[in-house]
Order: C-alpha cells, then structure tokens, then sequence
C-alpha cells in the first residue's frame, strides 16, 4: 500500500534541510514547533551540533496557541532572542501543525523584520517534505536577501555567457561555487573538503561552498565573482538557477564521483559484467556513482531510485534530460514508496543503498534463507539524511578517486 | 552562563527556565514514547505522521535494533483536506500487520497532533481494526507534544503501557511496580520487604512474555515511584480496581523511612526489616565514599533523577559539595527540600537547561581542566565532564540499598573517565528491540 512502511525508516525533512543549510552562516533558524522536532534534528540530522554554536531552537507551540491562531509569542520570543543575540539573519520554519493552522510566516518575518532590522526569512515547510526542498528552499531565499541586495547596488558582476551543458570546460571559467552541501548528504567525514579539492586540482577556484564551511560573507562574495556553479545535489539547482537570475551565472548539476569522472564525457557503451545494480540515494551523487560503475568497473545496468522530493523536479528539467544519457535510459526512479522500492530492488543483484535499506532484502514475509532475497549482495552506503548517526562511522568518503577505492572493496 | 544561572537563595518560584524559544542539548538521557513501548513484549508499533515526526522514532527504533517492532504510515499535506483519514488509517495498520511475519499480540497505534486537530475519528478506527484482528489488544498512543500542558505525553505513555491488561481475578499476594524504565534492584529493601511478606513483584521491565505481562492485572495493588506514573495508577484502580501506593524516589533517610512505613501500614505487613541496621550500613558507605571522592564539585540532573532537589539535600547534608542543580521547573513535591537548600546552602546554582543561551555554555571542544562530577547526561554535557554518573531516571536505585549503590557509581565516576560525547548522545540507555 501507498504511503505505508512496514520495515524502512524515513528521510530527514524539509524543516531539517532548512537548519542543515543555514546552520554555519551566524543566523537564528527557530522552528515553530511543540516539542520534539528539536531533539530530532539534534540528535540524528546535525552532526555538527557538538562542535559549532549554531543556534538552532523551537518555539514550544502550545495548543491553546495554536486553536486560537496566537502568533504573539512567536512573534515576540524570536524578537527578544534576536535582540540579544544579534544573528546575522532570522529563519522561520514551520512543522506540521502550523502548517494546518495556516500559519502566515511569511507575514511574521516581516514583522520580526521590522522590528529588529535583522533580514528575516519566514518558510512554508510542513515536515512532510525531504530535506532537499528545505535546504533548496532557504539558500536560494537566502541568495535573494543577500545576492540580489548586493547585485543591485550595481557592485555586481555582468552578466556571464556559457551553457548548462558543460560550459566550465567550454568557456574557460576557473572560479566556481559549489552548491547544496549540507552534512545530510556529505556528512563530516572530509567529503565537503575532498570536494572542494578535487575540482582545485583540475583547475577550478572554488570560492565557496554553499553551505558548509563558509562564512554568509564569503558566499555572497563568491556568488557574486563566479564564473560557474556546480550543483552537487538535486537541492543545488535551485540555488543556481536563483544565483543565475541575479548575476547571469551558468551553471551545471554533477557530483565528481570516481577517478576518471571528468576524464570519459561519455560513458562506456562496452560493459561486460550482467549483474543489474540498483543505487538508492540523492539523485545526482547516485549519477556521480552511476558513471563510475559504468566506466570503471564494466558494469552495464545500473538503475537508480531516488527517493527525494527535488529528484523528480530534476528530471522533470529539460536541459537535464537531453543532456544526460545517464538518465536518458529510463534507469532512474524517484520514488519513495516502500512497494514501489521493493518491485524494483526485486530483480536487482546488487544493492548500494543506506544500510536501513537492507530491511527491504532482509525483513520480510518473503525473505527466508532460500529466497531471492538472500542471493542479493547488498553494499551499505550510509546516508546521513537517511540513517542519521547511525551507520555515521561507517560513511565513507565518495568523491572522486576516494569511490574508485571504496567500491574496489567491493568489486 | 551569565544571566541563566540562579541561586537557591534568589529562586522565588518553581521555574528556573523563564520562557522563550527553546534549546536542546545533545545529551538525551531519558526514555522517550517509542523506548517506553518497548517494554510490552512482543508488542508492535505503528506510527502515523509527517516525515519529521516519524523520522526521530524511527532512528530511535533502529538504534535499539527495534525496527522489527516499528511500523509507519506516512501523512501528507492533502491528507489535511481529504475526509478519508480513518479509512487510510485502517488500511494502512491492515497492510501493515498483513505484512509482518507473524501477527503481533499487541499493537501500540500512535496519532500525533494533526489527526486531533482535523478530528480524525479514532474510536471509529480501532472498532475496525478490533473486528479485522479479534486476537491483536490494540492500545490508543499519543505523539501529541503540542498537547503537553494538558497531558504530558509521558505520562499518557506510561498509562497506556498498562492499557492491554484485562479485569481478572486478584491474587492476593501478588503486587505491580508500574512506571519505571528500569527495574529497581532486587537488593532493595522494597524486594526485600514485600518478598519477606510472601508477595510476587511483577514489573513490566522484568517481563518476558506477553502473558507474563497480561498477568500483571492479576495484581491487586500498583507501586508506583516516578510522578508521571500517577495517571497510569488512577486508570489502573479505575478500570481494574488496583489500589496504589505511592512511594516516590527518594534518597533523604527521613523519606525513605516514611516510604518504608507507608508501605508496611497500607499493606499491613506482619514482617519488617531492620532499618537500623542499613542505615548504618548506607553511613558506613557514604563516609567511605566521601574520603574518595572529597570536596570535588558535583552537579546533578533532572534526567537523572525527578528529586534532584531532595538527591541534592541528601549529598549537601553528607557534606558533599554540591554546587549546581541542572533542571528548568521544580516539582511542588520537592519544595521542602529546596527550601532547606535555600536555607542552609543559599549559594547552591539552579541552572536551566533549555534557555537559549544554554547553547553557548558549553561545546565539546571547550574542555574544563577541573574535575567535576556531574550525576546525569545533561549535567555531563554541560560541564564538559567525563567524570559522570550515567544514572538515568533513577535507573535501577531504590531506597537504602539505592544509595550504596550510588556510591559505588561516584567512586567510579570519580576515578574512572566516560566516554561522554559518545554515552550521551544515544537515547535510553538500556533499551533493547
């Protein structure tokens, strides 16, 4: 059935990506929430929480508040708390039931806004999205506060030419911004770091990475002096189409996943190993990773399912699918119905997937000792948006040669 | 800690945290609604909600290697404007148990807010899933934080821990301790009394079975400890006439004779134990400890104990130096206690645990180069200590024999470091799918 899970878990929601996201710019992300969305987060999704001061709170919504529509709290607790704690900016989400109460925060922003004279960022979130909408969400609004401000003070750059294709190597461009990095896809294992790395030594300036290990200042500055923007996840998109808007900045949608990532621009049409693969995943790591099964290790059928709210929007993009022979081939999924992963994990042999999602050939009615379900090899690739800390030490660092490496563990 | 940290001496009234937005610390402690289930054997739950509130269940589940016994239905924002929401659900525990290998005994159905606020009706639902599965007892559950100041959804857990127990004939030697996570040491002079007397303990911690656990309606009277167990023990008298009594945990010798003395007259105990003789046995302990451990600091926790005022009292009156109490309201039961702590150690510091400033106190990479004990994950946390006490909710302590064992949990904190970044941040020690 629909919307049911009898043995998976559930991914981070879009209240959490809004947190993940703006977590390391100096802000005051409050979700308007009673109790328990906090500790959530805290305690599966920010494993950064121990070590940077990112302030991160609820509003303990009460119900009296919340049958007779009072926003004054909010209102007035966010008010006294920005005022003494002088945030950069105020972001405002909302879980499930101020989302039922029709909750006006976009009206709330403007009058904490008014008040404090901190830019305040109010966000229709409900908690039923993933992640990936909450962290496209909250950059791209932040880029509009703080990109555009800065773009029609006329300090801007002009307008940049170039294609959505592959338009780095097309017209030379060496600064690049990557973006949609949030710990919910790229832990804190050194993959952000090995990122940034990877594309310095094939000769890009990265001048920053949206949004980890940035200041808000040094985004700002690096949105406005690219010449290119990578998105590195489906939640990237959105932020480089927005930053494309103010500064005219091309940009493209690729995660370096594999040795030969940008050595091969077309993918091995001479795989010789049979065996059907099925990655489970954010959608364009699970293409980086895709890419390198083809070309480097001689498979031919690789399928990917991604789960994710932004994944089917991606697909739905024109430029991606004309694009991009690794999803021309009706291969990719997105899905996140537990029967639906199910038929399609059916005729796989192998599984790369966060290592809950092991239940699916492991748990079940239909997988004893003797089944099809045992005969499958499943390779745990932990994902924090998915497992939270769960399998954290087990993450392993995926970009570029460090895939190459793992998968070798496993092929 | 400037400005959040209050003296005993300039508390005017029970809450220590003064309102605001909220923060949480890394450190978990206690049992939440998705540990506590766990206690009925064999039993299954089912969650229906938004991704956001499913997910922090389910991560706990999956951490206690409970996802065996955890299922859930997935709550959209259509589902708001669509008047179907009792079908779905009934549909969706229906597929659900059809999956399962085997058909649970009991399954634990939790709503969260947004079905109480489109009006869902619940009692329609479990008719239903009564008919479909006659042999399953289906237990009503609550995910309803924003309804916390009318119930807490603690206390709501802990009473419908006990809803699938059925009249049955009482035996008359046979008691309940109900409410605990933990079960309380058979070393206790509780165990001790009442086994001296001839009575069967029964206590859904130590149950095996979901027999075992359906014959604790067998029992005729509930013990209860924690104060968030008082509403599981009126339903349990209402509904199956179990008398209770309650004999909170405490660690003052005065209370934990007068518990002692409760228990004797409202069972009328023919039987006694010589209290004389652990008293002096727990000083002997306590001095000992005190050599150890000396005038190093302790801070203590409401995670750790729900009388951390009265545990405060008891360490303070034996000369331990006591400097800091981790907790955001005192409970009216503590009263006297903190007025004695007001009284005789005024400079004693109430710090509260959700105030927003609590985020900057303290971070793992600031170290303190003083020793400290801290008695609970909170108070570790925030003093950045590895020298703690894991105690949580009491954990196994109760009366005399609590306190010796507590002792021996000092020394050891004292001498031995914790793996604290580590220890904390995993929800209800303990707990096991």
């Amino acid at each position: 059935m629909k919307r049911v899970s009898y043995r998976l878990s559930s991914y981070s929601s879009d209240l959490f990506g809004v947190a993940s996201a703006l977590f390391e710019l100096g802000g005051l992300t409050v979700i308007h929430d009673a109790s328990g969305c906090n500790s959530t987060y805290t305690t599966h999704d920010e494993p950064r929480w121990y070590d940077m001061d990112s302030m991160v709170y609820i509003s303990a919504l009460t119900e009296s508040d919340a049958v007779m529509g009072n926003d004054r709290k909010l209102i007035e607790d966010i008010i006294k708390t920005a005022e003494e704690s002088k945030p950069k900016f105020i972001a405002i989400t909302s879980s499930p039931l101020p989302m039922i109460m029709g909750t006006d925060f976009k009206g709330i922003a403007r009058i904490i806004q008014k008040h404090t004279r901190i830019e305040t960022m109010g966000f229709n979130t409900n908690g039923m999205n993933t992640y990936d909408v909450g962290i496209a969400e909250s950059l791209s609004e932040l880029a509009l506060r703080f990109c555009k401000k800065d773009a029609q003070s006329g300090t801007a750059a002009t307008a940049k030419t170039g294609t959505t294709s592959d338009p780095a190597r097309k017209t030379g461009a060496k600064k690049i911004n990557l973006l949609g990095l949030t710990p919910l896809d790229f832990s804190i294992n050194g993959n952000a770091e090995e990122l940034k790395k990877y594309y310095e030594s094939i000769g890009y300036k990265v001048l920053s990475t949206w949004a980890m290990g940035n200041t808000l200042e040094e985004l700002i500055y690096g949105a406005k002096n690219a010449d290119l923007n990578i998105a590195v996840t489906t939640a990237g998109i959105k932020i480089a189409e927005t930053l494309k808007e103010i500064y005219g900045t091309p940009y493209i949608a690729e995660c370096p996943v594999g040795k030969d990532f940008h050595k091969s621009k077309t993918l091995s049409k001479t795989g010789t190993r049979s065996e059907k693969i099925v990655i489970i995943g954010e959608g364009i790591i699970s293409l980086g990773l895709k890419k390198c099964l083809l070309n480097e290790f001689n498979f031919k059928d690789v399928i990917i399912i991604s789960p994710l709210k932004l994944s089917s929007l991606f697909l739905s993009k024109e430029e991606f699918l004309q694009k991009n022979e690794l999803i021309l081939n009706q291969n990719f999924f997105t899905t996140d119905e537990e029967e639906d992963i199910e038929q399609i994990v059916q005729n796989a042999d192998i599984i790369i997937a966060d290592p809950l999602y092991e239940r699916i050939i492991s748990y079940g009615k239909s997988c004893d000792k003797n089944s099809t379900c045992a005969q499958k090899k499943f390779i745990p690739f932990a994902h924090e948006a998915y497992s939270g800390r769960i399998f954290h030490k087990t993450l392993p660092v995926f970009i570029a040669g460090h895939a190459t490496e793992w998968l070798k563990k496993f092929f | 800690m400037n400005g959040i940290i209050i003296k005993a001496k300039d508390l005017d009234k029970n809450e220590v945290f003064s309102g605001g937005v909220e923060y949480s610390s890394p450190a978990r402690g206690k049992w939440t609604i998705a540990h506590l289930s766990m206690l009925i054997p064999h039993s299954h739950q089912i969650y229906i909600g938004a991704i956001c509130c499913l997910r922090g269940v389910a991560l706990s589940a999956a951490e206690f290697n409970g996802l065996d016994r955890y299922s859930m239905i997935h709550i959209k924002d259509f589902d708001m404007v669509d008047t179907s929401m009792e079908g779905f659900v009934i549909d969706g525990v229906t597929d659900i148990l059809n999956h399962l290998k085997s058909i649970p005994p009991c399954v634990l159905l939790y709503t969260t807010c947004i079905h109480h606020f489109v009006a869902c009706d619940m009692n329609l639902v479990f008719r239903t899933l009564r008919e479909r599965f006659p042999r399953v007892d289906f237990v009503d559950c609550y995910m309803t934080p924003t309804m916390r100041k009318k119930t807490a959804p603690d206390d709501l857990m802990r009473s419908q821990l006990y809803a699938a127990l059925e009249q049955k004939e009482k035996k008359p030697k046979q008691i309940n301790i109900i409410g605990n996570c933990y079960a309380k040491s058979h070393d206790s002079e509780l165990y001790t009394l009442l086994e001296k007397n001839g009575y069967t303990i029964k206590d859904i911690c130590t149950c095996k079975t979901y027999s075992e656990y359906k014959s604790m309606a067998e029992s005729f009277c509930n013990i209860y400890m924690l104060p968030q167990a008082a509403l599981a023990a009126a339903k349990l008298k209402s509904r199956l006439n179990q008398n209770f009594i309650y004999l909170p945990q405490v660690y003052t010798f005065d209370k934990i004779e007068q518990n002692l003395t409760l228990l004797s007259s409202s069972l009328n105990l023919t039987q006694s134990i010589d209290t004389e003789v652990l008293k002096q046995n727990t000083k002997t302990k306590i001095e000992q400890t005190k050599k150890i451990i000396g005038s190093t600091p302790i801070a203590i926790d409401y995670t750790a104990t729900n009388r951390h005022v009265n545990l405060a009292r008891f360490l303070l009156e034996n000369n331990f130096n006591v400097f800091r109490i981790y907790t955001d309201v005192i409970h009216p039961e503590e009263n006297d206690d903190l007025e004695w702590i007001k009284k005789n150690f005024p400079d004693t510091e109430f710090s509260p645990t959700i105030d927003y400033r609590c985020r900057f106190v303290n971070s793992l990479s600031k170290k303190s180069s003083d020793k400290k004990i801290a008695i609970g994950q909170k108070a570790a946390y925030f003093l950045n200590t590895e020298h703690f006490v894991n105690l949580i909710e009491d954990s196994e302590l109760s009366g005399f024999d609590g306190i010796c064992r507590l002792c021996g949990l000092l020394i050891d904190a004292y001498n031995n470091k914790k793996d604290m970044r580590n220890l904390i941040q995993v929800k209800a020690w303990g707990c096991e799918g």
